[in-house]
C-alpha cells in the first residue's frame, strides 16, 4: 500500500529552496518596479558609475601621481640620453674635424709645396732657426 | 548589530574601505534605485539621485553615528536626496513639488522606461496626486512591504502618524479609483 502512494516524480537536489528564493525575488522585484523599467544592463553600469565617482577618485589620484612620477622620469631619462648623445657626437665631429684638418695640412705641405715655397711662407726668424740644422760643415 | 559594526569599521578603514563599499553598492543599489524611482518617477533623474546617494554615503560614513542601521541611514539619505531633487526641479520651473510630480506622472505613457499596464498607469497617476509624505509612506508600505517601525526610523516620524498617513492615502486612492 505504501509503495502505491509513493510519489514517482523527483526534483533536483535543493530545488524547493532555490524555487522559493527565485519566486520571492521575482515577485518582490517586479512588484517594487510595478510598471517602471530600466535600460538593459543598467544596474551593472550604475555600479561602475558609482565606483568611478567614489572609489575611482582615489585610484585616479594615485594613478595621476604615478603618471606624474613616471612622466618626469621619462623626461629626465630622455634629457640625459639627448645630452649624452649630443655631447658624444659633438666630440666625434670635433675629433674628426681635427684629424681631417691635420691631414689636410700635412698633405698640403708635403705634397703640394716644394721647399722654396715653404721657405717663402716662413718668417725670417723661423728661417734662421730652421736653417741652423742645415749649417753643419 | 555586531556584524554591522564590523562592516562599518571595514567601511572606515582605508585598507578595507573600497572592498566594503563595493559590497555595499552591490547589496543596496537596486533597492535604493526602486525606492528613489517611485519618488522621482523618471529613470534619468533616478540615476542622478541614486548616484548622489551613494556618493554621500561614501563621503559621510565617518559621520554615521550607528544609532540606526546602515540600511535605515542609507534609505534616509536616498529619501532626502530624492525630495531635494524634486524641490530644486520644481523651483526652477516655478511649480510646487506636487505639481512637478504630477506633470511627470502625466507623461508616463510617453516614458520609454515605463511599460506598465493601464492599471499600473492609473495607480501611479493617483499616487502622484497625494501629498509628498503620504506618497512616500504609501510607496514604502504598499510596494516595498516595509513595516511601520522601519518607515518610522527612516522618515523620523511616529508610527501613529505613519499609520494615519497610509490610511488617508489608501482612502484617497480607493475613492478615486472607485469613482472613475
Amino acid at each position: 500500500m505504501t509503495n502505491q502512494r509513493k510519489n514517482p516524480f523527483i526534483v533536483p537536489l535543493g530545488y524547493f529552496s532555490s524555487l522559493e528564493k527565485e519566486i520571492l525575488f521575482k515577485t518582490k522585484t517586479n512588484f517594487s518596479a510595478y510598471g517602471f523599467k530600466t535600460p538593459k544592463s543598467y544596474f551593472k553600469n550604475l555600479e561602475e558609475d558609482i565606483f568611478e565617482k567614489t572609489i575611482g577618485k582615489n585610484n585616479s589620484f594615485i594613478k595621476s601621481i604615478f603618471k606624474y612620477v613616471f612622466l618626469s622620469q621619462v623626461f629626465a631619462v630622455s634629457i640625459f640620453i639627448y645630452y649624452s648623445l649630443s655631447v658624444s657626437s659633438e666630440t666625434l665631429i670635433k675629433k674628426e674635424n681635427k684629424i681631417s684638418f691635420d691631414d689636410y695640412i700635412e698633405n698640403y705641405y708635403l705634397d703640394e709645396l716644394n721647399s722654396y715655397e715653404i721657405i717663402s711662407m716662413l718668417e725670417e726668424a723661423e728661417i734662421d732657426n730652421t736653417l741652423k740644422y742645415d749649417q753643419i760643415p | 548589530m555586531k556584524h554591522q559594526s564590523l562592516f562599518i569599521n571595514a567601511l572606515r578603514q582605508p585598507d578595507s574601505k573600497n572592498e566594503a563599499f563595493t559590497r555595499l553598492v552591490q547589496e543596496y543599489k537596486e533597492r535604493l534605485y526602486w525606492h528613489i524611482r517611485k519618488i522621482v518617477l523618471d529613470h534619468d533623474d533616478t540615476n542622478d539621485v541614486v548616484q548622489n546617494t551613494f556618493i554621500k554615503v561614501h563621503l559621510n560614513i565617518e559621520n554615521f553615528n550607528e544609532n540606526s542601521t546602515l540600511f535605515t541611514w542609507m534609505y534616509r539619505i536616498a529619501t532626502n536626496e530624492a525630495l531635494n531633487f524634486i524641490k530644486s526641479k520644481a523651483k526652477k520651473m516655478g511649480l510646487k513639488n506636487e505639481e512637478w510630480t504630477q506633470a511627470i506622472a502625466g507623461n508616463l505613457e510617453a516614458d520609454p522606461f515605463f511599460d506598465g499596464d493601464e492599471a499600473a498607469l492609473i495607480l501611479h497617476k493617483e499616487i502622484s496626486k497625494l501629498p509628498e509624505k503620504q506618497r512616500i509612506v504609501f510607496n514604502m508600505k504598499y510596494f516595498d512591504g516595509m513595516n511601520y517601525d522601519s518607515i518610522s526610523k527612516i522618515l523620523d516620524t511616529s508610527v501613529g502618524a505613519l499609520k494615519a498617513s497610509y490610511h488617508h492615502a489608501v482612502k484617497k486612492i480607493k475613492t478615486k479609483l472607485t469613482n472613475d
